[in-house]
């Protein structure tokens, strides 16, 4: 097992981060967002790579953190606005948007990852990481932005988590009461670009999206407040991404995404084979 | 000329086989609302594809077709089973049961097949129709140096084509009012898991050479572009078959031959390249369609 | 009025004196339950038999289950428990060329490729079975059925340009090309002009007196006397069922609604 010296920072780092996911991905469920989560996630790639020649340009180096999550999330959030956008088009839905989207900004990727590829510094190896995640390779400087980027995440999510709640969960009363449903679907999907980016070094780009949906998927199968199934939701992600890293560590070339993937599936279900026969939370 | 017969004809032909194949099938995708669908099944044949390997200890074809068409089918029956189960959306539902297939198949091929399998789990997203060559055989008939690839990629396409014109009736009643067709009687279940049999296998055939990202691309892109355009299900698939060809050749012929321009050495990423072109074709095409009836009106 | 107690025999007409194209009942329901998979049955313990030559309004507010109970009576529903469904005294299976099914209009997608002539012409895929293709027959005879419903005009049109009543025409020539005796439409009057609900509805009478048996979903109560001879009325369970005349009073509508109504018909 490859404990280094910074192990409990990778490991606290991680588990930071599924309950982040757990977290978010509540609301991304309820909104019916799912899939804008899964292109959000491929769609980072066209803007690390651009960040990171960017970077290269510019005699930064290219694999400074800050600097590569920057790049993902700009395309991300262009993509998860493409997609309502797209959807307008007389005929094509929001199906046909969703697709057109991914494979728009994920073929941009591919393309700009064979530029970064042409770059002889061995620094385009940690792009390569960001595809399938790999916490063996994180550095303290990654956790400690992907802590923070956690911690400002939660506490956004905390502040407004009644308006999130009405929004998510019954949209024509939201709006006839006045809350702004616009700007919180906006703010929520800052919030799923936020937690995407943060996922990138932990479970990857293709993967990060399960740790989103699978943990909340899981957790609605519970009965009671939305407070307690946003707090099984965080346990089960956190438990995941945990035993995902601790797996990834000891399984030798096991990538972090697919080890913690795996596990919160066999969460999900376990929780399926639960029987259940009345829906747990009731959504509009 | 040589490089070009020997270069990139063959990774051309690859990229085209798989359009006629995946571009085909995913009229019906699109026709039936699932363009997501695709993108399903192209992530859940991989663990299909590395079982099937692991189980025959060999490379054969028909193994890893078995495989991974099986992964595919049951990904979908799964996903229909747990949407039933949870009552999460159809796409959360999608999500979940793809990635987890998916991250099953990295994890098979990163710890279990890497090597023996020959695939590497960057070339499953990205494709590899930069490394098929045409070399010609030293003895013997010019066919045994064409790449196994586009035997495969040809099968595949044959077996699209044939099956959407022995089905078309069945399957276009099945894309259009689902209920009658299935009240009916003319198209039984049989035939929507036929379907999902065909993309699966088609995926499967594509994905070595040209990635899931541009499997993704043409089960839903063509047929997006040509839906504004299209009287008939017949014309849709031929147009969306043209204007797909016709884009791919282009933007093909753009990431291989414009980093010349600027002194670069290396060619770049043909699948991303074809599969972002395509992309950004579905939306002008609708709004050429929509600038047309404004014109016409 | 008669009150639905128990298994009915015999709609609004005496079968004997109908016209001999159909001699047995062409729809029987006893003791049926259906639902969506939840704990609790949307419909339940229906039970009516449809008359040859009739055309009959199921109605009741919203959510009573209009929809569910013909999806359940077309073995649609994964959730459906009878006594017995019958069509002409036999099974669904045996039967399926007589029954057309003409689903909601908003349940299908109009900008899908096709011309009218195209979705007329599905009415005869069962008949030409796999691997045959639509040929000069099956389109004189989708032909037929648009001039019938009078859209002989617009045959090659594509269904993204027809209007809403004749899309819902497009629907019934489909239901007159597969030479259905049994017509089971759900709201075929929704969201069209009253012109077009005059021009339906002669449709449908016109069938009707060709010895077809109609059953359409319906909801605008005021025009039920004025379209249909006879009317069930369901909420839940079938409170009702007679010639309109019969039901159409204060009484069963305040059951079924929770409420009377005017009666301006």
């Amino acid at each position: 097992m490859n404990l280094g010296a910074n192990s409990m920072l990778v490991f606290a780092g991680c588990t930071a981060f599924g309950a982040l996911a757990g977290t978010v991905g509540t609301f991304v469920l309820a909104r019916r967002r799912a899939l804008v989560a899964d292109v959000a996630g491929h769609a980072t790639l066209p803007g690390v790579c651009l960040a990171f020649l960017a970077g290269e340009a510019f005699g930064l180096n290219g694999r400074t953190p800050w600097l590569l999550l920057l790049g993902g999330a700009s395309t991300a959030l262009l993509a998860a606005w493409s997609i309502p956008t797209l959807a307008q088009l007389r005929r094509l839905g929001s199906d046909g948007a969703t697709a057109v989207s991914l494979a728009f900004f994920f073929g941009i990727g591919a393309v700009l990852l064979s530029v970064v590829q042409l770059h002889e510094s061995g620094a385009q190896g940690g792009i390569r990481k960001l595809l399938f995640g790999s916490a063996a390779a994180m550095t303290s400087s990654d956790v400690i932005t992907l802590t923070t980027l956690a911690v400002a995440t939660v506490a956004v999510l905390a502040t407004f988590f009644k308006e999130f709640a009405l929004v998510s969960f019954d949209e024509p009363f939201a709006k006839v009461m006045g809350v702004p449903v616009r700007k919180l679907d906006l703010a929520l999907t800052a919030l799923l670009v936020a937690t995407v980016v943060a996922g990138l070094q932990v479970a990857g780009i293709v993967l990060v999206v399960a740790l989103i949906l699978t943990p909340a998927a899981a957790a609605r199968r519970f009965r009671g407040s939305l407070t307690k199934i946003t707090v099984i939701a965080a346990t089960i992600g956190a438990a995941s991404a945990a035993a995902g890293v601790a797996l990834s560590l000891v399984v030798d070339g096991l990538p972090t995404g697919s080890a913690m993937t795996l596990v919160a599936t066999v969460f999900f279900l376990l929780t399926i084979a639960r029987r259940n026969n009345t829906p747990p939370v009731q959504v509009a | 000329m040589n490089a070009f017969l020997h270069i990139d004809f063959p990774a051309l032909a690859a990229a085209l086989l798989a359009l006629v194949g995946c571009g085909t099938l995913g009229n019906w995708l699109v026709l039936r609302k699932e363009a997501m669908t695709g993108d399903a099944i192209a992530h859940a044949v991989l663990p299909g594809l590395v079982a099937g390997f692991l189980v025959t200890g060999t490379r054969s074809v028909a193994a890893m077709f078995l495989g991974a068409a099986l992964a595919g089918v049951g990904a979908i029956l799964l996903a229909g089973w747990v949407r039933a189960r949870t009552k999460t959306g159809a796409a959360a539902a999608l999500g979940i049961v793809f990635t987890a297939c998916f991250a099953l198949g990295v994890a098979l091929l990163e710890t279990r097949g890497a090597r023996q399998v020959d695939l590497d789990p960057e070339c499953v997203l990205f494709g590899s129709l930069e490394t098929l060559f045409y070399v010609v055989p030293a003895e013997g008939s010019w066919i045994a140096g064409v790449p196994r690839a586009i035997w495969s990629l040809a099968a595949a396409a044959c077996v699209a084509l044939t099956f959407t014109a022995m089905f078309a009736k069945e399957l276009t009643l099945l894309s259009f009012d689902r209920e009658f067709a299935r009240f009916s009687g003319v198209a039984p279940r049989a035939l929507e898991r036929a379907l999902l049999i065909v993309v699966s296998a088609c995926v499967v055939a594509s994905f070595e050479a040209v990635g899931s990202v541009l499997v993704i691309a043409f089960l839903a892109c063509p047929a997006l572009i040509a839906a504004p355009h299209a009287r008939s299900v017949r014309g849709q698939i031929a147009l969306s078959l043209a204007a797909g060809a016709a884009i791919a050749t282009g933007a093909y012929f753009l990431a291989a031959f414009a980093p010349q321009l600027f002194g670069a050495r290396s060619a770049l990423n043909a699948a991303g390249m074809i599969s972002a072109a395509l992309a950004a074709a579905v939306p002008l095409s609708h709004i050429a369609r929509s600038m047309l009836n404004r014109r016409r009106a | 009025m008669k009150k639905i107690t128990s298994a009915q025999k015999g709609g609004g007409r005496d079968p004997v004196n109908s016209p001999q194209r159909n001699s047995t009942l062409p729809l029987e329901v006893r003791g049926l339950s259906a639902g969506y998979g939840g704990e609790r049955s949307v419909v339940h313990d229906i039970a009516f038999t449809l008359a040859p030559s009739t055309m009959t309004a199921l109605i009741g507010p919203n959510g009573a289950g209009k929809s569910t109970l013909l999806k359940a009576i077309l073995a649609l529903l994964p959730e459906c428990h009878a006594e017995r469904i019958a069509f002409f005294g036999t099974e669904l299976s045996a039967a399926r060329a007589r029954v057309a099914y003409i689903p909601q209009r908003s349940a299908i997608d109009w900008n899908f490729p096709a011309s009218a002539l195209d979705v007329v012409a599905m009415g005869l895929y069962r008949k030409l079975g796999f691997f045959r293709r639509v040929g000069r027959d099956a389109r004189e005879t989708a032909r037929a059925a648009l001039e019938t419903v009078g859209l002989g005009a617009v045959s090659t049109a594509p269904i993204s340009e027809l209007s809403g009543g004749q899309q819902q025409r497009v629907l019934i020539a489909r239901a007159l090309a597969q030479d259905a005796d049994l017509l089971i439409l759900d709201e075929p009057f929704a969201n069209v002009d009253a012109l077009t609900e005059e021009r339906i509805a002669e449709v449908l009478r016109g069938l009707r007196d060709r010895d077809r048996t109609i059953l359409a979903v319906h909801h605008d109560l005021r025009s039920v006397r004025r379209h249909f001879h006879d009317v069930m009325v369901l909420n839940g369970s079938l409170l009702a069922k007679g010639t309109a005349v019969e039901v159409m009073t204060d009484a069963v509508l305040a059951e079924a609604y929770g409420f009377p109504l005017e009666r301006n018909a």
